[in-house]
């Protein structure tokens, strides 16, 4: 007789101990992963938790996975078998037993026999039940109503959290295919080094951005932002925003419109033209001069534009070789980027990019028109929009200023095909932009011309460019109503605003940063003026707020 | 030494005869027949406190009777002189009518001594017996003698007759192993008591043991193992009622003056290891502890005033610091 013959016939009570001691764990570890959802759920009431019904599972995983480790480290050890067992009413034979393991005195055998005796004749199954942890699972139950009713609770955050979960999964599809364009520039061997660092530079700064991006402007803004660096390096790009910007003026027209056109030689010969007129003192050095300043400043590109500048300078210079020289320059600036724009796989590489991007910037801007409507933050006019059919907008503009000046327009207006959209009304020659029933704050930065009469769905503005905006001098005055045509169809309602202090003044293009603060304090006090619905006024301000 | 089931078997199969033998003339105080035999079996002493007539000398006489040892019995009074209870060196004549001394041993030359109402005697005299009670020996006129084995003393005192008696000093309460109290019998007992006492019935005791036979049984005994975790609590428990160690539950550290001896450790180990081969097992038990606990301490705890003005008992402390332990 040893004493493991003795331990061997604890086994039972050692499995109890250890199922028991697994099924307190399991519990416990539960109960905590209750309490720890339980505070998630209602924080996620406040705060937007995207996720969370995954994260509560993953939680109750996580606290289960530990609880079976718990579980294997607190085995019971031998010691703790025997205390147990001699607690069981072994009074102390077994604790005996174990430390005269090693003695073969008469008495130590003796003590042994006994022990083994007892041991043989207790049935632990009887003296040691397996214990249900009844208070811990009563804990967990009530946790997890307690929970569960969280989900009943409705919650702005709850909203916000879905609209998360939307843009990361966006996001991250967005983010594959941005690698995916990186790879494939990677092969370009077309494109010089220094452009393709540019490029993985801020398509991995933009990877980061879009990463952090917790709302759908973050991730936009982060979009323009690298389009708009990836613009500089775009030589035919700058050259358009030269070419416009020397159109502005009938003095440099024709040299706009060649490099608009892309013809050397028709730059050429308007560069020709504009040194004869220089000699001949038909056009004056200064105003040509403030002309290059104009256009230095519009390239967005800080190279060519201190060339620019540089030339401009050249040719308030009294000297007339000077005057001829600083236009040679021009001449060489516009020719080497004309070529290089013709030599170079950017242009390529910039349409790729600038695809993946607008694609991105699609996507993610529809996020909240593929949410369910309870989710969408603005509380549009959708009800009311109901029906199919092209939306009749009437929009109330106020037009001044020549006909080669770009007008602006505002329009409120319902659509009523998609029940959400944007009026958007039109002048002649410009195109306008404004919040129309049903729009939401996912219009930020849309500026694009709309046809008359045509309604456009949440979003879509993302995809135009809104960098420079038409700047009117002031706003105010008094206009004309005019009506944008639509064709309204059965079972769709419309209705229209007369708009009064429209900006039509003649203005010039600005940066939209510039006109925003403007466009918004006026459209702010505008909407408090009139008689308009509270949740438009809501949605006038969100726009705004979106744009900001 | 070797013991063998059957000497543990015959160790519990004498106690057991002992126990019946000693039921023929005392009628209940089964726990306190067990508890002086416990005492008796680890060479102690015992102190019995129990107010007049409930059987104390009756006991003490009839173990001596079924034991088969030698028995004396002192009746302690005020004016008894050491040498009544130690004995005395007397001058002899011989045929040549010249005188020696020679050592005339007292009562205290007995297997068993009963020292009935030891607190009636002054304290000169109740210290005739410490040296008798912890080494076994007498020393007179400068010679040492040796007291039989076995030896115990059984005393017996009043808790309530206070006047003019001497309360044991705490060294002398020390020496006994056990204070043990002896409890008023039940009604049906005392019937029994009544009905035994004042017929004629007349029963025959035997004697179910020896000197010889008891010394190996405690020499048996003393081989039972005692598990560390057993010893700790033990010994854990007479730190308990010492109030400035760092054992000593907030009961104690209130009203405890002074705690247990190391011999109240002794005391506690070597009954509990008789208290487990009655009650068949070849190891102590906690449980076996907690039984031994309360005789072994009580007489060796002093209470403070306010202990003593809040009406404790040593045993009422005894039973904290037992709960405390958690054992």
């Amino acid at each position: 007789m040893n004493i493991k013959d003795i331990i061997r016939m604890l086994r039972p009570l050692r499995n109890r101990m250890y199922f028991n001691t697994g099924l307190f764990c399991l519990f416990a570890c539960l109960s905590v992963a209750g309490a720890v959802t339980t505070i998630l759920a209602y924080v996620s009431l406040w705060i937007p938790v995207p996720y969370l019904v995954l994260n509560i599972l993953y939680i109750y995983i996580a606290f289960t996975v530990a609880s079976i480790f718990i579980s294997i480290l607190a085995a019971p050890g031998i010691k703790s078998l025997i205390e147990t067992a001699d607690s069981l009413g072994l009074k102390e034979r077994l604790i005996t037993a174990w430390l005269l393991k090693n003695d073969n005195s008469e008495i130590a055998r003796l003590q042994r026999q006994d022990t083994f005796n007892a041991v043989s004749k207790t049935d632990f199954k009887s003296i040691y039940p397996i214990r249900f942890p009844t208070k811990l699972a009563i804990v967990l139950a009530v946790l997890l109503v307690i929970t569960s009713v969280s989900f009943l609770i409705p919650s702005h955050a709850r909203r916000a959290a879905g609209k998360m979960e939307k843009l990361q999964q966006v996001v991250n599809e967005q983010i594959k295919n941005l690698e995916k364009v990186n790879e494939e520039l990677k092969n370009n061997k077309e494109l010089s080094e220094a452009e393709l660092k540019k490029i993985l530079d801020e398509t991995t700064r933009l990877v980061e951005e879009l990463k952090k991006a917790k709302t759908e402007e973050d991730a936009l803004k982060a979009l323009s932002r690298t389009e708009n660096e990836l613009k500089k390096l775009d030589k035919k790009e700058q050259l358009n925003k030269i070419g416009n910007a020397l159109m502005m003026n009938d003095m440099t027209r024709a040299l706009g419109e060649a490099i608009n056109n892309d013809s050397l030689t028709d730059m050429k010969q308007a560069l020709e033209k504009l040194m004869q007129q220089l000699e001949q003192e038909e056009i004056s050095n200064e105003e040509l001069a403030e002309m290059l300043e104009q256009v230095a400043e519009q390239t967005g590109n800080e190279e060519v534009s201190e060339e620019l500048k540089q030339l401009a300078e050249k040719l308030l210079s009294d000297s007339k070789e000077s005057q001829t020289g600083a236009l040679n320059n021009l001449d060489e600036i516009l020719s080497g980027m004309m070529q290089s724009q013709e030599s170079s796989g950017l242009g390529q590489a910039m349409g790729q990019l600038s695809q993946a991007m607008q694609q991105a910037k699609s996507n993610i801007s529809r996020i909240s028109s593929r949410l369910p409507a309870s989710n969408q933050n603005s509380s549009n006019s959708s009800e009311q929009s109901t029906g199919s059919g092209t939306g009749q907008q009437t929009a109330q503009e106020s037009s001044k200023g020549g006909s080669n000046v770009p007008q602006g327009g505002q329009a409120a207006g319902s659509d009523q095909a998609a029940g959400e959209g944007l009026g958007a009304g039109k002048s002649p020659d410009g195109g306008g932009g404004g919040a129309g029933e049903g729009s939401t704050n996912e219009d930020a930065g849309y500026t694009g011309r709309e046809k008359p009469g045509s309604g456009r769905k949440v979003g879509e503005g993302y995809e135009e460019k809104y960098e420079m905006l038409y700047d009117p001098d002031h706003l105010g005055g008094y206009t004309d109503p005019s009506y944008v045509s639509g064709h309204k169809q059965e079972g769709g309602t419309s209705n229209f605003t007369e708009v009064d202090n429209i900006p039509v003044q003649k203005g010039a293009i600005l940066s939209y940063r510039e006109v925003l603060p403007r466009y918004s304090k006026e459209a702010a006090s505008y909407i408090e003026k009139t008689d308009i619905p509270a949740a438009m006024k809501e949605i006038v301000r969100e726009y705004f707020k979106a744009l900001e | 030494m070797n013991i063998s089931e059957k000497d543990i078997l015959h160790v519990i199969d004498t106690v057991l005869k002992i126990e019946t033998e000693v039921k023929k003339q005392m009628v209940g105080q089964k726990e306190l027949i067990r508890q002086v035999i416990i005492c008796i079996l680890a060479g102690g002493n015992a102190l019995l406190e129990g107010v007049p007539g409930l059987g104390k000398t009756r006991l003490v006489n009839t173990l001596g009777q079924v034991m088969g040892l030698k028995f004396s019995r002192i009746q302690f009074t005020p004016d008894l002189m050491p040498a009544d209870v130690v004995g005395t060196n007397i001058i002899i004549r011989d045929k040549s009518d010249s005188g020696m001394f020679k050592f005339q041993p007292g009562p205290v030359f007995s297997n068993i001594v009963l020292a009935d109402e030891i607190n009636r005697a002054t304290p000169k005299t109740q210290s005739a017996l410490l040296q008798a009670m912890q080494e076994k020996t007498v020393t007179v006129a400068n010679t040492t003698y040796k007291l039989p084995q076995p030896f115990f003393v059984l005393a017996t005192q009043n808790p309530i007759e206070m006047e003019g008696t001497y309360p044991l000093p705490e060294a002398q309460l020390d020496r006994f192993l056990f204070k043990l109290e002896v409890p008023f019998p039940t009604l049906e007992e005392l019937e029994e008591i009544v009905t035994m006492t004042t017929g004629n019935i007349q029963l025959e005791l035997q004697a179910v043991t020896d000197s010889e036979e008891l010394l190996k049984i405690m020499e048996i005994v003393r081989e039972i193992p005692v598990a560390k975790p057993v010893l700790d609590f033990a010994l854990k428990l007479v730190m308990a009622t010492h109030p400035e160690t760092q054992y000593a539950p907030e009961i104690a550290k209130k009203y405890i003056r002074f705690g247990a001896s190391p011999r109240g450790a002794q005391a506690i180990i070597s009954t509990a290891r008789i208290r487990a081969v009655l009650e068949g097992r070849y190891n102590v038990a906690f449980e076996d502890i907690h039984y031994v606990a309360y005789p072994a301490l009580r007489h060796r705890l002093f209470l403070n005033f306010e202990g003593l003005s809040e009406g404790l008992t040593a045993d009422t402390l005894i039973s904290e610091i037992l709960k405390e332990s958690g054992k």
